[in-house]
């Protein structure tokens, strides 16, 4: 298998994409840490992924805690022994424009989304360095590639960590250590059903609506997410460092209108004109 | 990443980066069709995998003719008897500036590197549609995200590349066909080893000419490239389309200064 005897660290793996990418690292081979704050979710993580060719262990990790970042990679690598695969998931969303964001949200979605890739990434690759090579995968959002209103605080760490990704993977490049980042569009994970519950939409409701504008008509499941990821941190992208790659069914790729054409919106039907 | 059962075609297919991909799609079980113009090479590339009991045939096809990307999908369709992933991988490099480009430089670039990509695609697209869905891979180039000097033919074809396939993503999204490009740095091809010599350069001397810039300090390996794409045409990106993957040890993250610390300027 393709993580056979590789050691991986997926934080913020208690749920949605961190816990796909959790399982389905252990399902091919791979011996696995998973940080978060939930032990009891931890605990399902743990239930559902092992048993099958690799290993789950959780180490509680609070990542808004700058000092928390060195201690979880030298404790995960000593559980582990090694650390070949470092998956910096963690993430958190405030909805908040940008005069409802508050000092402390600021901060949090800073220390977690931006600081914690950062110092994280950077005691591993020390690690892989000396180890003769590793990969860092870093989740972004299609939130770092484009903005959405009300979320101020989030697409700016996102975007962040698209820049991180490319910086940090000329420092190591020459090390074998590969740096890369995922951009996932909308996936069906409890944040995504958290907002809507939090707005007073059923999913059934709140899918539907998005399904008008989505290229692809449907949301990710964290499953699709989570084999990007597994390629990214696999032998199969041994040339691919710096590299942010779109997993988003095509909404950063299409304009503000999504993907209804004019011919839909019913201002223009097929044909040709002088061009703008 | 598995292939079983799964007709692919890729055309340039005979060397290179098209060869190791079409290697690289029978060996994870697919039947592969591959063309390109040079017959002769197509022959004995085609005779080459038959020795080695890969399923790869061959059909020669100058997809700057009138005609050929539609009578190459239906011949991909006639010998495969389906179509699930066509890698448009055939293209050309004339190395000249813009002082230095003539039209038929220009009308070649545009003819084979977007319009028989474009073409090709429609094509295919039309019998994917008609199966249920399928993948479509482009290549572009690390020219088609930043540019070079005396290369314009070639970097504006690769950007057309890369906003092409977003524009016919979004067309076939709702035909379960996903479109994706692919961005390679400098590979190591008979194409470039040819470049190499060219200038007069030792092959160690030349690669190592090239891979000054590469944040890895080497050029990719064509199976890199191959592999890159075998998980862009696969279900493991079934949620991926319209992107460019960027496969470049680095390149294209790096400015123009490379991969030297600013701190050496």
């Amino acid at each position: 298998m393709r993580f056979d005897g590789r050691c991986v660290l997926v934080t913020g793996a208690t749920s949605g994409i961190g816990a796909a990418t959790a399982k389905t690292f252990a399902a091919e081979g791979a011996s696995v840490v998973i940080t978060g704050r939930n032990a009891e979710r931890a605990a399902t993580v743990i239930a559902e992924g092992s048993g099958k060719a690799g290993s789950i262990v959780f180490i509680a990790a609070d990542l808004r805690d700058e000092n928390a970042y060195e201690p979880l990679i030298a404790e995960a690598t000593d559980r582990l022994g090694r650390l070949d695969v470092l998956v910096n998931n963690a993430g958190i969303l405030h909805w908040a424009g940008s005069l409802e964001t508050t000092p402390e949200q600021w901060a949090e979605a800073m220390a977690v989304n931006v600081n914690a890739p950062f110092f994280l990434s950077r005691a591993a690759a020390r690690l892989m360095k000396a180890q003769g090579g590793g990969a860092i995968v870093n989740v972004s959002s299609e939130l770092g590639l484009y903005a959405d209103s009300g979320t101020t605080s989030y697409c700016t760490t996102k975007g962040a960590v698209v820049q991180l990704t490319r910086a940090m993977a000329l420092d190591f490049a020459a090390d074998n250590v590969r740096v890369n980042c995922v951009c996932p569009g909308r996936t069906l994970t409890p944040l995504l059903v958290g907002a809507m519950t939090q707005w007073g939409v059923s999913l059934e409701e709140g899918l539907a609506r998005r399904r008008e504008w989505m290229p692809m008509k449907r949301i990710a499941e964290a499953d699709e997410i989570a084999r990007v990821i597994m390629f990214l941190a696999s032998d199969d992208a041994s040339f691919v460092t710096g590299a942010t790659l779109s997993a988003d069914g095509g909404t950063s790729i299409a304009g503000p209108g999504g993907a209804a054409s004019d011919r839909q919106s019913g201002a223009a039907p097929g044909g040709s004109g002088a061009g703008a | 990443m598995n292939f079983e059962g799964k007709a692919v075609l890729v055309t340039g297919g005979a060397t290179g980066i098209g060869k190791a991909t079409a290697m690289a799609f029978s060996d994870a079980g697919a039947r592969v069709l591959t063309a390109s113009r040079d017959a002769e090479r197509g022959a004995a590339f085609a005779e080459e995998m038959r020795a080695a009991g890969r399923n790869i045939e061959f059909v020669a096809c100058d997809l700057r003719d009138d005609g050929a990307p539609e009578a190459l999908i239906a011949e991909a369709v006639r010998r495969l008897g389906r179509l699930d992933v066509l890698f448009n991988n055939a293209g050309i490099h004339h190395r000249f500036g813009t002082l230095e480009t003539t039209n038929a430089h220009w009308a070649e670039t545009m003819a084979l590197n977007v319009g028989a990509v474009f073409m090709c695609s429609r094509e295919a697209a039309a019998v994917m549609k008609d199966q249920g869905g399928g993948a479509i891979v482009n290549m572009a180039s690390d020219l088609g995200i930043f540019a070079e000097p005396e290369k314009v033919s070639y970097c504006t074809s690769k950007a057309a590349v890369v906003q092409m396939t977003k524009a016919m993503a979004l067309d076939l999204a709702p035909h379960n066909i996903r479109v994706i490009a692919i961005a390679p740095g400098d590979t190591f091809t008979p194409m470039i080893e040819h470049k190499i010599r060219t200038l007069g350069l030792s092959l160690e001397d030349g690669l190592r000419w090239l891979s000054a810039p590469v944040a890895m300090k080497r050029l990719a390996e064509t199976e890199e490239i191959a592999r890159a794409v075998l998980f862009l045409a696969s279900d493991d990106a079934s949620y991926v389309t319209g992107t460019t993957l960027s496969v470049d040890g680095g390149t294209t993250a790096s400015g123009p200064g490379g991969q030297r610390p600013a701190a050496e300027d």
